[in-house]
């Protein structure tokens, strides 16, 4: 279990995240949605610990230091590999670095992908959808069970992203927990099992998608009717206090 | 009849084994010497690849400091040159040919021959200090690979990773540097003659870091 | 094995329904029968990139509608009898046909002028069965 208690971040007089408190069991795959400069990027290094942060993050129990961090993983966009380095080097990083890495798990990925031709060329050579694809090998062939991914997919034709959620349905295990943050709602709604909401820092929406199908309404209707309750909340102030009917 | 003894050791049957000739002795012997070179050489790259960032290309590094070291060393011969010229003084050549030591001469302070001759050192452990944060910086090129380093349980990797090479190159700097002051220092005490070493020490912390003007 | 091959998500309709109605079609259809495997809850997540919750859900309302069996380790399999077929198919009937009703009478159409409309498009070629619709 994932558990975020009451954190908050600030920079200066700038709040990138405002009391969040959320908890991620086993087994969920979660998409973590929000606009630019929500506190998406910030709430998943608070977890690996980039950050400091008031309140508390725990990872099935415990702080989260270097003793428990490898059972983390993350993938983004920024892409967090060795440029000058090939794939194979980077195989071998990881098996002398993180005890539980699934080498058959990263070859296959790898030959899923078609990169195995490839793998002893610098990963500078790589398109960027390529180092996309790499990145999340990385990432899901480390063993971690909680498996962090910062838009991951951000220059990857529609194409690429459909195989990267269905080997990702096929190849996680029931104990693997996936949080996803993207702005393609409507193509991950049907992979993710709950969806949550960050806007200004704080969490303004956390559902199953179960209970989304219960009520009929579509990710991005609700997404949106949370967003325009946000709005109804400022707008109802400011008519508080000027009086006027907005 | 006693049986012949065999000196050399061999067993009287060894004609049976096939034995290294003369020549493969030889062989063997540069196989092994071989064997050894690669032996070390592939320790040299593990230890590399181990305490370097991973994926630099420390080539353009190691020619800094060499380059940089041989710099220092030429610079610090300079020394030889001031204390022959400062050991000269000390004679007089009255009929022009062979030379008189003038007793009543004093040798001139050592920090004012030495005139920071071990400078080129201290300026190359200084550049590897910028190499430091040039390897920190290497994280954050391109990609960002330091989200890689900050997650692995091993603290240290980062650090042995990026300190290790500078450190090395800065302890070797040091170290010449301080073999420059001995070899100078005993140059001066026991290459000018006696009579002429001035009676105090002849020499500062501030002087022979920042020199007090040359001979 | 149950193929899910030509099994196209709506929008506008859960998922784990779909899944109930492709099944259902299928055995209307008789390509689905007693004994046949369904594909594993992981396998047919991945295929269909849906996530597991849904399946499950699926999986368990087939089940619940005993027209499925279960065992741990075990691929799940179709239970079905010429009965139980017969209900489907008979459901799937009256979905169709309240759906129709629906249509028809929200139109202000009589019963008369429902059936002359179902005659004249009985023989239309567009209305015949259509390859795709068998699973």
């Amino acid at each position: 279990m994932l558990n975020l208690n009451h954190v908050t971040k600030k920079y200066g007089t700038q709040t990138a995240l405002s009391d969040v408190s959320l908890t991620l069991e086993r087994g969920e795959i979660v998409g973590l949605f929000g606009e630019n400069g929500a506190g998406k990027t910030t709430l998943m290094q608070s977890i690996l610990g980039f950050h400091r942060f008031e309140g508390d993050i725990t990872l099935d129990g415990e702080k989260i230091t270097h003793k428990n961090i490898t059972n983390i993983s993350y993938a983004t966009s920024a892409h967090s590999f060795f440029a000058n380095l090939s794939a194979a080097a980077h195989r071998d990083f990881y098996q002398s670095h993180f005890k539980t890495f699934n080498g058959a798990r990263f070859d296959a990925l790898m030959e899923f992908f078609s990169l195995t031709a490839a793998r002893h060329k610098p990963l500078f050579s790589f398109s960027t959808g390529q180092k996309n694809q790499f990145e999340v090998i990385l990432a899901l062939s480390q063993g971690a069970d909680y498996i962090l991914m910062d838009e991951p997919f951000a220059g990857n034709d529609i194409f690429n992203r459909e195989d990267f959620y269905k080997v990702l349905l096929g190849i996680l295990e029931p104990h693997e927990t996936v949080l996803l943050s993207t702005h393609l709602i409507e193509e991950v709604s049907d992979f993710i099992g709950r969806a949550v909401l960050l806007h200004k820092g704080q969490i303004i929406g956390d559902i199953r998608t179960e209970d989304l199908e219960e009520s009929g309404m579509t990710l991005t209707a609700y997404i949106k009717q949370q967003y325009r309750y946000q709005g109804d909340r400022v707008s109802k102030a400011l008519s508080a206090l000027t009086g006027e009917d907005l | 009849m006693e049986c012949p003894d065999h000196h050399d050791g061999h067993d009287r049957y060894d004609w049976y084994h096939t034995k290294p000739t003369h020549d493969g002795n030889g062989k063997q012997h540069m196989q092994k010497i071989r064997a050894l070179g690669h032996r070390i050489q592939a320790a040299m790259k593990r230890f590399l690849t181990h305490h370097t960032p991973p994926g630099m290309n420390m080539r353009g590094e190691f020619a800094f400091f060499i380059i940089g070291t041989l710099l220092a060393f030429l610079y610090a011969l300079g020394y030889l040159v001031r204390f022959a010229d400062a050991k000269d003084a000390l004679y007089r050549y009255p009929y022009g040919g062979r030379k008189i030591l003038d007793p009543s001469a004093v040798m001139p302070d050592f920090e004012r021959v030495f005139d920071c001759a071990w400078a080129g050192f201290f300026i190359v452990a200084l550049c590897m200090t910028g190499y430091i944060l040039y390897h920190y910086l290497y994280f954050y090129q391109n990609t960002k690979s330091i989200y890689l380093m900050r997650r692995l349980e091993q603290r240290w990797e980062l650090h042995r990773r990026c300190l290790t090479a500078p450190l090395i190159g800065i302890g070797l700097s040091l170290a010449f540097a301080a073999l420059c002051f001995v070899f100078a220092y005993l140059i001066y005490r026991y290459a000018t003659p006696a009579v002429c070493l001035p009676e105090h020490a002849g020499m500062s912390l501030r002087g022979l870091l920042f020199g007090v003007g040359g001979v | 094995m149950l193929s899910f091959a030509h099994f196209q998500p709506e929008d506008g309709i859960p998922i784990y329904q779909q899944i109930l109605l492709h099944v259902k079609r299928g055995i209307v259809a008789g390509v689905v029968q007693n004994g046949d495997e369904m594909p594993s809850r992981r396998v047919l997540s991945a295929l269909l990139g849906v996530n597991p919750n849904t399946i499950q859900k699926a999986y368990r309302m087939l089940e619940e509608e005993a027209l499925m069996t279960s065992h741990a380790g075990a691929k799940s399999v179709i239970v079905l009898d010429e009965a139980r077929a017969q209900a489907v198919r008979a459901e799937l009937l009256a979905c169709d046909a309240r759906g129709a009703v629906r249509a028809f009478r929200s139109a202000g159409l009589t019963l008369s002028e429902s059936q002359a409309l179902l005659a004249q498009y009985w023989d239309d070629a567009q209305t015949q069965p259509n390859p795709k619709d068998e699973v």
